[in-house]
């Protein structure tokens, strides 16, 4: 079983202002595999994500062309009613800020049981114990007490906990995380994650896992896809990603973390800043903060190439390579 | 070095509102804290939200002044002084924060923002024109952008205009909260190299405060680890991270992303030992207040809780 994002170009429309967030976007998440998306704020990450879950609402978005293949399906062309067996029962969605995303009014019992009782057709008893495993599974305990806690009655981490509960209820195929230990402390963005590999082995899901920071990437992925303005300019192994990198934007970002290492040393800067979806640069978007930038970046946007096993770039720089 | 900025057993309570408020009652949310900041140097103070570092710092600009205890700026006490005798020493220190976005006025041009800090401390009119263009210059912003309003800039050009606006008034000890984590990655590093291109020039003491351990080790000279309103462990850079001796400074250490350790569960191996005579968590109820920082090198502390034991006799004398 796959997840395949096919060519994805979305744009943002209002009025006669039109942001092009996705150009073209290319992506495939294999079963029991974690494919990382890295990218900025404004990369077009999220909506991503939220395009895989068909959340998005439109207008303003505006899919122009491209498909999300799910089991030899084009899951865009369904519709909505669809649509809706296909979101928590096949693919879950994890988000950043639970204390956002988690129903303050309901019990977090009922938030689960509700998702069990809508897309399995469990009667409430089943449910329920049902629920408990899950907590059990996520780390939340065996006893009722969870079930019968209000949002505002956890910690951060447990909130989060509580979210990936409901996620993993109906025993999704594909989950995708969005910056799911973003808001968290460090102690508890280790546990979180050791959380989600744990689920991933037990369930052979495959997630997509959406990050800003490499180091989380780093710790948890086996394939990491690098997003800048819209468009996946490098997909690898995690450690070719991180030992080899080929596009200028992914070296100088591994470069740029700070770290002990380094100390005493100047970091390494990207200069400019990311480009807004409405005014993408011409030609390969990144080249007005490329140090290697050649006349034929200008003009033409790469296509992604390979550059080594499994391994592809979409650079011009991969033409003089060859 | 010449100790700048010293902190003595610096507590912050903050006692409940309403009737039965009661200062014994109170959240310690700094306690007991001391550490001294040498001229020139960098002071990182690293710890998870909610342990007080925010509180920390604002104490030590007086925003929020101490419960108890002493900052000494150059030898004089900040706390005991009137408001009128402390401006002076405000002045030589200036505080940035975390959010550049909710930091700057969003109804005030750049320019009106800057200017304020200015004309409060009676700077020549004539001059204050060319002096924040000058200060625009240092940080990078084109100097005649600066009658533009905030939401025409990006966080990281924010982020520079703040510490741009924190110079102003030409500190010698710059508290800089956060003031990356709101960033993208590849403008944090921006920042960074700002920052100390900056001390260099004009030769700031800084105290950094962040969650990122990381960040704090590449740029500190000294660290402190914060944790429950404590410091828990304090010294050399280089000795706290070749050598960390506290649990929980080994635990942040362990849990900083990029480190982890998926397979090997070695932690009780090279769990570390406390010092004889002490432990890391207090034995009994008695023993909390024992909290202190104990010397393990010249440049390295670590608190932990002196053992009384069980000897009722021993017990009383303490």
């Amino acid at each position: 079983m796959e997840l395949a994002v096919k060519n994805l170009n979305l744009s943002f429309v209002q009025g006669n202002r039109e942001g092009h967030a996705l150009r073209g976007i290319n992506l495939t998440v294999k079963e029991g595999e974690i494919h990382a998306l890295v990218g900025e704020s404004g990369s077009g990450k999220s909506v991503t994500s939220t395009a895989i879950m068909g959340l998005l609402p439109s207008p303003p978005a505006k899919i122009n062309s491209g498909e999300i293949i799910l089991d030899g399906n084009d899951i865009l062309s369904l519709n909505e009613k669809e649509r809706r067996t296909i979101r928590g029962q096949k693919i879950a969605m994890v988000f950043q800020e639970p204390s956002k995303y988690l129903n303050p009014t309901l019990k977090i019992g009922e938030q689960i049981t509700e998702v069990l009782e809508l897309h399995l057709g469990m009667d409430k008893e089943t449910a329920e114990t049902r629920a408990l495993e899950i907590l059990d599974m996520v780390g939340l305990g065996t006893g009722k007490r969870i079930l019968k806690s209000y949002p505002h009655e956890l910690s951060g981490g447990m909130k989060q906990r509580a979210m990936i509960a409901i996620a993993i209820s109906c025993n999704p195929s594909f989950l995708i995380a969005d910056e799911p230990t973003t808001a968290l402390d460090v102690t508890l963005q280790l546990q979180i994650l050791k959380l989600i590999l744990n689920l991933r082995e037990r369930l052979s899901m495959g997630i997509l896992s959406i990050s800003h920071d490499l180091r989380v990437v780093h710790d948890i992925s086996d394939r990491v896809s690098v997003i800048y303005a819209g468009k996946i300019v490098e997909t690898a192994p995690k450690t070719e990603l991180f030992s080899q990198p080929f596009h200028p934007y992914s070296n100088l970002l591994l470069q740029s973390i700070p770290d002990a290492d380094k100390r005493g040393s100047r970091l390494v800067t990207i200069p400019g800043k990311v480009p807004d979806a409405e005014n993408i640069p011409s030609g390969c978007a990144f080249h007005p903060r490329c140090p290697y930038a050649m006349d034929v970046c200008r003009e033409n946007d790469p296509e992604m190439k390979p550059c080594g096993e499994k391994h592809f770039a979409a650079c011009h720089l991969t033409d003089n390579r060859n | 070095m010449e100790k700048l900025l010293e902190l003595n057993n610096i507590t912050k309570i903050f006692s409940g509102h309403g009737l039965l408020r009661s200062k014994h009652t109170g959240h310690r949310a700094v306690n007991n804290v001391s550490f001294y900041i040498e001229k020139g140097s960098v002071f990182g103070l690293v710890g998870e939200s909610g342990c007080g570092k925010t509180t920390l710092a604002r104490s030590i600009m007086m925003l929020d002044p101490p419960s108890s205890g002493e900052i000494l700026f150059e030898g004089t006490n900040l706390a005991g002084l009137s408001s009128k005798k402390l401006l002076p020493y405000r002045l030589r220190m200036q505080i940035v924060f975390q959010d550049p976005h909710s930091a700057l006025n969003p109804k005030m041009s750049i320019y009106n923002s800057m200017k304020e800090g200015l004309v409060n401390i009676n700077y020549p009119v004539h001059k204050i024109k060319e002096k924040i263009e000058a200060l625009l210059d240092l940080v990078g912003i084109t100097p005649s952008h600066m009658n533009r309003f905030p939401h025409e800039f990006s966080g990281g050009q924010k982020q520079r205009i703040v510490i741009a606006r924190a110079l102003s008034l030409e500190p010698e000890v710059l508290i800089l909260d956060e003031p990356v984590s709101s960033l993208d990655v590849s403008i944090q590093a921006q920042i960074i190299n700002l920052l100390m291109d900056l001390k260099e020039q004009l030769k700031l003491t800084y105290l950094f405060i962040s969650h990122d351990l990381n960040l704090v080790a590449y740029l500190s000279d000294r660290i402190g680890v914060m944790y429950k309103g404590r410091i828990i462990e304090l010294g050399n850079t280089e000795s706290i991270m070749a050598n960390p001796r506290h649990p929980y400074t080994l635990k942040l250490f362990s849990s900083a992303p990029g480190h982890m350790k998926i397979e090997q569960e070695t932690e009780q191996e090279n769990s570390p030992k406390p010092p004889a005579g002490y432990s890391f968590e207090p034995v009994a109820e008695s023993e909390e207040s024992n909290f202190t920082l104990v010397s393990i090198s010249n440049s390295h502390m670590v608190g932990c809780y002196k053992n009384i034991g069980d000897n009722p006799e021993k017990r009383r004398l303490v």
